[in-house]
């Protein structure tokens, strides 16, 4: 298991993390989102130690992250970096040495690697020779080369076609299959939502929201979009938030009341044109936590460390 | 960004993923520094375009002594018609009790062939008998030795003529000449040229080495931090085994390519017949000009790859690399004007002690006065510590800015920066 722990870091008089904390668990996928300049780049750069923590701790299975453990970590960095002139599969088994690996070994897990994403006729190519696309695939390869017991990518799926998504997705999912706990960052909320067990949203380097996108989309609270031409006040009284929205209104039932006391209200008052279950999607819930105006917004879902939490908690 | 699928040809199998373990003690310490010594020199060193300039620089050492004509072909050749043959004998004769260059001579038949041996460069005077007069024929310039040769032998053979005519026995005139020759003593030390330039050729080589590698070394620092892949280079090794192991390996392309270049001259010198016996080698100079090299590449290169880091872009890299330049340029410019003008004086001898400077003033004081042995191994050991102390400062900065995007890093900052 990977865990942060009240990671503060400041660049000069910048704060960039505020008392960070999130737990990756083996074998899981965490979607690690927020703005840009929100400290996820930072917050990843100092879980591989290429950057250091003002204060707090990473742990790898609850001990403290030493050489050893950097070693069996794999790490995509945001902006792409890979040598242009050097040749993939020397490329691939350098960055394997690099994390410890013997030379043998690492040249035949390059060329796994090679094979794998559909490079292994450019395994005598330079870098550059290739196109972007096909770079970031080497890149998740220098990534996973070196068979991590931990993985952290730093917006892997930025710049790919569909299908390229796929692979990635699934070579990810694969690595968590392995009990590979996998860190990634991303601006794509419905790929992440799609993807992940949990979703961590960082804001202004604060930790805002965290849980299953099942628990920050509100799976639990009974929601439904409602289309209707009986007026709100014959059935509002049923509900405890009420959200008007393009595509209908949003009807939050209040806990006593039933989905069949609201068909009624709204069947004796007018016609019912839709009605159906509703849950914000992930993006509706980014919105809502990491909006400049979200400071009074409504906390949803549950502690990085898996208890339930709100964006106040966190805050204090 | 664009993407597109990659050009695949299915297979029909994939090959089962490899058991992979690692071991981080191999790229604990000196390990991780072997690994990157191992790529710089598998991309730079073992590469069509560092064996193309190499074979440049190599053969332009060869080709040197041949096309400059220097060496131990030094002599002078007197051209002669068979009526001068007695006065080129003579000036031959005074050549060779002379200390300076020799005089070969050769007969022409006339003018015509004077002239064409002349333009060839085959004789670099002809002197003939014309309408009874002496007449030196030269191309462009008479040589000054060759020209006080024949001025003195002419004169004497003229004087000779006159006396014998007026009566006076040859053989007085001979005795009277030696009593009258100059006894020449040295009072001060010889300035051994050869030696000094020795000496300062290896500060001299040092410049080149590090302006030739060290500006490319700092520009790979630079590519590699626009690049980001430092990022994933340090998530694995530490900043000090990466500058250590750029800084080393380019210390050894650079000595390669300097060994390259000195086979080259040698081999040049050998078959001219100029090579320099080992016994007049100053082998102090040489060996400690080496170890100064050595370190005088190493130090600088350190500093120019630690103030790389600080910036993103070509167009600031001179900028920063200023004090990099400072500290080789300076120090050789002072000690070329050591050795010639302040041989004796004490600033002489504390160049050849203070950090920096005495890289480059310590082989060339060797060469020209004796130097305490305890100031050699001071000197030296002052060397090493400012290698190590660069290095310290140097790997400070670069760990300290290589990570930081977005402009230039002061110095400060990439200092304070952890």
């Amino acid at each position: 298991m990977l865990r942060l722990s009240g990671i503060t870091k400041s660049y000069g008089q910048r704060r960039v993390l505020e008392d960070v904390s999130l737990e990756v668990r083996r074998g899981e996928l965490l979607g690690y989102v927020g703005g840009n300049g929100a400290g996820k780049t930072t917050s990843m750069r100092i879980v591989l130690g290429v950057t250091e923590p003002d204060s707090g701790s990473v742990t790898v299975d609850g001990e403290g992250v030493t050489a050893a453990h950097r070693a069996r970590m794999g790490y995509m960095p945001e902006e792409r970096g890979l040598y242009d002139t050097m040749r993939l599969h020397q490329q691939l088994a350098y960055f394997a040495e690099l994390h410890g690996v013997d030379r043998r070994t690492a040249a035949r897990s390059a060329d796994y690697w090679l094979d794998r994403l559909g490079l292994h006729e450019r395994r005598d190519n330079r870098l550059e020779d290739l196109s972007l696309g096909n770079q970031q695939r080497v890149q998740l390869a220098a990534a996973l080369v070196h068979a991590p017991d931990v993985l952290v990518l730093d917006e892997p799926f930025s710049g790919l076609d569909p299908l390229a998504v796929d692979v990635m997705a699934e070579v990810l999912r694969d690595e968590a299959g392995r009990g590979v706990p996998v860190v990634f960052s991303s601006h794509q909320l419905d790929l992440v939502e799609r993807l992940c067990d949990r979703v961590c949203v960082l804001k202004d380097g604060r930790v805002v929201a965290a849980g299953t996108v099942a628990e920050l989309t509100g799976d639990e609270r009974q929601q439904h979009l409602l289309r209707t031409t009986a007026p709100e006040s014959a059935w509002a009284y049923l509900a405890t938030d009420i959200d008007h929205r393009t595509d209908g209104t949003v009807v939050t039932l209040a806990p006593t009341a039933r989905l069949d006391d609201l068909v009624d209200a709204v069947r004796a008052a007018g016609e019912l044109h839709e009605l159906r279950p509703w849950r914000p999607s992930l993006t509706d819930v980014y919105r809502d936590v990491a909006a400049p105006a979200a400071g009074a917004a409504t906390p949803t879902g549950t502690s990085p460390t898996g208890t339930t939490s709100t964006e106040k908690e966190q805050a204090a | 960004m664009s993407t597109s699928t990659p050009t695949t040809t299915e297979r029909p199998e994939r090959p089962e993923r490899p058991e992979v373990t690692s071991d981080p003690r191999r790229v604990a310490g000196f390990g991780g520094v072997r690994l990157v010594i191992r790529r710089e020199l598998a991309t730079k060193l073992v590469t069509g375009a560092f064996f193309f300039s190499t074979f440049l620089f190599g053969l332009m050492a060869f080709a040197g002594p041949f096309v400059t004509g220097s060496g131990g072909d030094d002599d002078l050749t007197l051209g002669h018609s068979a009526a001068t043959s007695g006065l080129a004998d003579g000036v031959a004769e005074v050549a060779e009790r002379g200390e300076g260059a020799g005089v070969s001579l050769r007969e022409v038949a006339d003018r015509d062939e004077a002239t064409a041996l002349l333009a060839d460069g085959d004789v670099d005077a002809v002197v003939l008998e014309q309408d009874g007069a002496l007449t030196v024929l030269v191309e462009d310039d008479l040589a000054p030795t060759l020209g006080t040769y024949l001025s003195s032998v002419a004169g004497d053979e003229a004087l000779l003529d006159a006396a014998t005519e007026a009566g006076v026995d040859p053989s007085v005139l001979a005795e009277a000449a030696a009593g009258a020759a100059l006894q020449v003593e040295q009072v001060g030390e010889a300035f051994p040229i050869g030696d000094a330039m020795l000496g300062l050729s290896v500060g001299a080589i040092g410049l080149a080495l590090v302006l030739l590698w060290g500006i490319p070394l700092a520009t790979d620092v630079m590519q590699e931090k626009v690049s980001r892949v430092v990022e994933i280079l340090l998530s694995s090794v530490r900043p000090w085994q990466l500058l250590a192991g750029k800084v080393l390996a380019t210390t050894v392309i650079a000595l390669v390519q300097l060994s390259v270049v000195l086979v080259g001259t040698g081999l040049a010198m050998a078959i001219r017949g100029s090579l320099p016996s080992l016994e007049s080698l100053n082998w102090t100079v040489l060996g400690v000009g080496v170890v100064c090299l050595v370190l005088s590449i190493v130090t600088c290169s350190t500093l120019m790859a630690g103030l790389a880091a600080r910036v993103e872009r070509q167009e600031e890299l001179s900028s920063v690399l200023q004090p990099a330049f400072a500290v080789v340029l300076l120090p050789i410019v002072a000690a070329v004007y050591l050795t010639f003008s302040f041989t004796d004086s004490i600033w002489f001898d504390v160049a050849s002690l203070v950090p920096f400077f005495n890289t480059f003033a310590l082989p060339a004081r060797l060469a020209v006065e004796t130097v305490p042995v305890w100031q050699v191994a001071l000197s030296l050991a002052v060397a090493a510590g400012t290698a190590v102390a660069a290095f310290a400062v140097g790997g400070r900065v670069y760990g300290g800015a290589v990570l930081r995007a977005g402009g230039r890093v002061s110095l400060l900052e990439a200092l304070r920066s952890r």
